[in-house]
This record gives structure tokens, sequence and C-alpha cells, in this order.
């Protein structure tokens, strides 16, 4: 017990009771925040994406203090739907937001967000579960028999109290309820707000929206204590941060997208440098969009990648000639994971197909394996109709005969 | 879907006229101007381009009463002092400004021509920052349409303040022969963005009549997949007339000669 008030961590020991007295010596490294769990390949505590099988494909999840960078698709419809994903497991987890964008008010896209699908394992059916656990007595005809020395023994608490379920199901037909988004603890920063349209004045390293939103969240994490500054009685939290269309004309970078050799490049670069570092030292995650098909130059883009830690790239069917492509009918787009990070280790976890395609439906969205059809050709030999009747009739002769038909067969 | 734009019933946003020096979107903007001005809606153009009376022709003189023309065009460098509209002086509250200056109490609808113009003298973060903060709404403007001369900037410039539009009309030359009773402009791509995220694309032939307004000759199909062929159909264009939304007008194209 005394081991964990020295951690000053919040660990369950006071509801577990002791089975034996024996205490492990090293402190628990792990925190229990809710809505996360620790990554099974090296240790790191990871949140959730909102999709289960984007939280899969870039390794079971997003890692508390790192970046993670999706390219838009060319319309940002798909890039648009990840992010209020992000945004709404974030309001479900109970985590704070910090949403930051140039075009759409904060608080438009907070409205927006799709309603999660509350399944049948929540949390009062745990409750029950143990409620039912307790009176044992009264069930010694139904449940199984086992040792009389455990049952009196009350039931050990496997589950994590802070987490039932990591990731959840969203249904975008419908918004998430005004009262779940009020409890939310939400900070916005909206670019027209901040930054009165006709100023001029600019840094020489960074743009002046970018030094902007940079203290802003720097503000954020040092007032809400989530690097560590604040008391520790509070129950800890990850202040997820979504920032919409970065380095778009919108956001006063016009060098980026507009011109073939930007003058300014830098201004993203130095911005996202900063960003990491910012969240390296804090209990934060954060989800940026880029339209990457603005940028007309490969290799600021290719500087941008190395910048974030995971980047995953969309490429949407809808408006090219892919659409109508009988390869894609199910789909709405390909996914491309272009980075996925080596944190604390020398090998990253590597999906095992590289050709990943995505579908939105009302309750789901989907990121599969791409499979490709058999080739049935006629340039591919098989044995024709014709061969395989002159063979039947073969057969028909005698069991000794072989059927072997005019064609050699071929496997 | 050309002429649901045209006809406003998707409501308000940035309108994107795309054109280049081989087949001319002018035409095809006073065709939004006249379909807006049919509404009696105010429109108000801020023009560089052209001048008012070249603007002005072709409109009926009573409608043309409703329209309200900031001149950017007579004195570009003001050099007379009149008060006329220079390139340095727009933003978006300027032109908020100038819009109030009329007291009407109903929504405006904003035409530019053209923001190439606007794009070569001004950085286009400005450009991109007040074509949204004016299209956002809420104040006095209902929509915005824009003229772009693609061919003018970089790729990435166009590109860029596409982004920002809420719906991007393209228009190319047509090439080949076509059939039918009158003759095109030219084939106009539009792209929609609605709100829900949903985009969609449509091509169409379409021709502006002497008075500006706008038919659709023939589609030439959406993005979408193609339906199969029956064997006994023969391949025949349908032309489609949009009479009905032009309350009262002959639905046979005129003839020209």
């Amino acid at each position: 017990m005394n081991m964990a008030t020295k951690a000053g961590v919040n660990v369950n020991a006071g509801t577990r009771a002791n089975a034996t007295s024996f205490q492990k010596k090293s402190r628990s490294k792990l925190v229990s925040i809710s809505g996360t769990r620790p990554s099974v390949q090296n240790g790191q505590l990871l949140v959730s994406t909102g999709v289960t099988s984007l939280d899969y494909v870039i390794g079971g999840g997003l890692a508390v203090g790192t970046l993670l960078l999706i390219e838009e698709d060319k319309y940002d419809s798909y890039s648009r739907m990840l992010l209020k994903y992000f945004l709404a497991e974030g309001v479900v987890c109970g985590h704070s937001l910090f949403i930051a964008s140039s075009r759409d008010h904060p608080g438009d896209i907070l409205q927006e967000l799709p309603a999660p699908l509350l399944d049948e394992i929540s949390n009062s059916e745990v409750e029950k579960e143990l409620a039912n656990a307790g009176d044992s007595s009264t069930e010694t005809q139904d449940s199984m028999k086992i040792a009389w020395r455990y049952q009196n023994l009350p039931k050990v608490q496997t589950t994590l109290a802070s987490s039932s379920r990591f990731g959840h199901y969203y249904d975008v037909s419908k918004s998430m309820s005004t009262d779940m988004c009020e409890a939310a603890t939400c900070h916005s920063f909206f670019l027209p707000n901040e930054l009165p349209l006709e100023s001029a004045a600019e840094s020489s390293n960074m743009n002046m929206g970018y030094i902007k939103l940079l203290r802003s969240i720097q503000g954020v994490i040092h007032k809400e204590g989530f690097d560590g500054a604040g008391p520790q009685n509070k129950p800890r939290s990850i202040l997820r941060i979504g920032v919409h269309s970065l380095g778009s004309a919108l956001w006063g970078d016009d060098d980026i997208c507009c011109k073939e050799n930007p003058e300014h490049a830098h201004s993203l670069t130095t911005f996202l440098y900063s960003l990491r570092a910012l969240l390296r030292t804090s209990l934060s995650v954060c989800m940026v969009t880029v339209p990457s098909h603005l940028i007309q130059n490969k290799a600021i883009m290719g500087r941008i990648t190395k910048l974030c830690d995971t980047v995953v790239s969309l490429e949407s069917f809808s408006g090219s000639e892919r659409e109508t492509n009988p390869l894609y009918k199910d789909y709405h787009g390909l996914l491309h994971v272009k980075q996925i990070p080596h944190l604390n280790s020398l090998m990253c976890e590597v999906p095992d197909t590289k050709d990943l395609a995505f579908k939105l439906k009302r309750k789901q969205f989907t990121i599969e394996r791409l499979h490709l059809p058999p080739d049935l050709s006629d340039t591919v030999s098989r044995l024709s109709k014709q061969d395989l009747a002159e063979s039947a009739k073969l057969l028909g002769l005698g069991c000794g005969t072989t059927a072997t038909g005019k064609k050699h067969l071929d496997f | 879907m050309l002429v649901e734009i045209i006809q406003g019933t998707e409501g308000g946003g940035l309108i994107v006229i795309k054109d280049s020096s081989e087949c001319d979107g002018r035409s095809l903007l006073k065709g939004f101007i006249k379909a807006a001005l049919q509404r009696n809606e105010p429109v108000h153009v801020v023009g560089f381009e052209v001048s008012e009376n070249e603007l002005r022709t072709g409109l009926d003189s009573g409608a043309a009463s409703r329209l309200v023309f900031h001149d950017g065009y007579s004195d570009p460098l003001q050099w007379l002092g009149q008060g006329k509209l220079s390139v340095q002086d727009y933003s978006a509250q300027n032109t908020r400004n100038r819009i109030s200056q009329t007291d009407d109490p109903k929504l405006v609808t904003l035409i530019i021509d053209s923001l190439s113009w606007l794009l070569l003298h001004t950085p286009p973060t400005a450009v991109c920052q007040s074509l949204q903060e004016l299209s956002r709404g809420g104040m006095k403007v209902k929509r915005v349409i824009a003229l772009l001369h693609s061919d003018l900037h970089e790729q990435g410039v166009v590109g860029s303040v596409c982004h920002v539009a809420t719906a991007v009309v393209t228009v190319t030359p047509v090439s080949g022969s076509v059939s039918g009773e009158a003759e095109p402009n030219g084939i106009v791509r539009t792209l929609q963005r609605r709100k829900t995220g949903k985009v969609s694309q449509e091509e169409e032939c379409y021709s502006v009549r002497e008075d500006f307004s706008v038919q659709i000759l023939r589609d030439l199909g959406t993005k979408k997949q193609p339906a199969p062929h029956r064997k006994g159909e023969t391949k025949q264009e349908v032309i489609i007339a949009s009479a009905s939304l032009w309350r009262g007008e002959n639905p046979l194209p005129a003839r020209r000669q």
C-alpha cells in the first residue's frame, strides 16, 4: 500500500483485497486512465482513434504523446469523418478535447459528432454481475461446484475499473446528444476569431496563425495540468487535440499549397516539430489533417511525414474514374499507411498487407484488406467444357480407363 | 445539377466558375445574375474586368435596378479619386460595408468578376480567407459567385481556391460534332460538396441563350456506375430542355441561324 501511494498513482489497491501479503517491489508504471490501455508490443499507453479497424492497422491504437497525421482525400469528406470519430471517442471516454479549425467553427464540429452505439456490455451489467456474485449462498445449486475454500473469498476484480472497453462504435446518421457534448470539456481555437483578418505581421519562423495555435495548446496543457504540473489528487485524463486542414490557405499559410517552390515552407514544419515536443511532455494525443493533394512540392510532404509519428493517407474514389471500376465497387476509397513510429523499440508493428480499402457504412467505418479477384480471362489455360464432356465419355466405358481428354490436363 | 445550383435551391456558400481562354465563362456568370434577378434578389457585382455597361447588356432594364455595380474597372489605380473601388481596398469587411450601404433587408447575392484579378494583386491566403468569411453567411450575403480564369494562375492557387468552394463549375469547350437544335456553348462539369460530406459530380452540355437564360442540352452522365446496354436499344441522346423551370418561356429553344 505504501509503495502505491509513494508512486502517486491512483491504483485500485484499496478495492482489491490482498490474497497474500506479497507486494511487488517495483512501482506500477501504468497509470489507469479511462479509455486507455497498455500496448502489448512496446508497453506504451494507447488510446483508441475511434475507429477500431484503424486502431488495428496502426498497431493497436494511438500512443499517448504522439501525433497522427491524416492526409486528406480530395474533397475532405472522409478525413473530416475520421476527425469526428476521434473527438467522439474522446467524449465517450471522458477525455478533454481541443478542436482547432480555420474553416468551420469548432462548435459546429462538436455538434456534428456521431452518436455512440451503446452496447449490451455496459457498466450497469458489470455491476449486476458483481452483485449476483455477492450472494453466492443462494445459488449453490446453480453455480458450479468449486472447492469450498475459495467460495468464501471475495471475487477478484479482473477488469480495470477505469476502462470497460477500448474502442467504441458510432452511428453516423445520428449526432451525439447535446448533454453528452456539454459534459465534455472542450477547448476550441477558431482562427478567424483569434486573428483579425487584415493583420499582416508575420514572424520570421512561423506563420502568425500557427504561433497563436501553439501558444493556445501550450496554455491549455499547462492550465489543465496535462503536463503533470497540477495537483495529483485530480483523476488523470488525456487531452485529445484535433486540428483540421492544417497547411491550407485558410490558415494563412500562403506558400505550401499555392506555390511550387515555397519560401516559407519551414513554417508548417517548425509548427509540427514544436507541437510534437509539446505532446511528448504531456498526456495528450493529437490528430492533424493536411490537404496533401494541394501541396505541390513532394519533398515538403516527405519532410512533413518524417516530422509526424503515424501517417495515414486517404484516397477516395468519388469523382475519379475508379468509382466505376468493378474491382472497387464495395469500397469508398483506399487507405495507405505511410508511416508507423518506432516508440522505444527498434521495430514497429507493420500491418501484414499494404492493400487496404475503406468503406463508410452507417454504423461502422471499416478498413479491410483489398482482395483482387481471380483472373478469369481467356488467356488462362483451363479445361474447356468440351474436353470435360469427352473425358466424361471415356470414364463411362469402364473403371479401368483413365479419363484423358483430347488435351493434356493441366493443373 | 447546374440548373439547381443556378436556381439556388441548394443554399449558400461559395460557387467558383472556372474557365479558360478556350471557353469563356462570363456568359454563364450572367446566366447566374439573370436567374438571381428573376427571383427578385438584390445582386451586387464587384467588377474589375468588364465595364458596367458591358455587364448590363442583355439583362432587361426592369430587373437591372436591383443590380448594384461596384465599379473597380474604370479607375483601378484611383487616379481620379472619385471613390471607386480599387483592388487594394478589397477585403471582407470593406465589401460588407459597401453592401450594407443599400438598405435592403433581403440577403444579397454577391458576384465577383473576377477572382483572377484579385489573385494577381493580393496574396491568395487573403483572398481565400475573405471568401470564406463572406460565404459563411450570417451577415447580409446569401451566396458568393466568383469567376476564376484557371489558366492565369498556378495549379496550387487554383486548387486552394477550389478547396474553399462549396461548388465548382468548370467550363470546357465542346469537341467533336454535336447533334441537336441549339448550338452548345460548351461542356460544364459541376462538382458539389454538400454539408453532409457527400460529393456529387455531373457533366452536362449547356448553352446560354440571348437573354442569358441557361439551358442544358444534354446530360453527359454522372460519375456513377454505367447501366449495362441492352441489345435492342440504339444510342439516342436525349435533349433535356428545362422548360418547366423558366415560367412561361417557350420550351423550344430558339433556332440559331
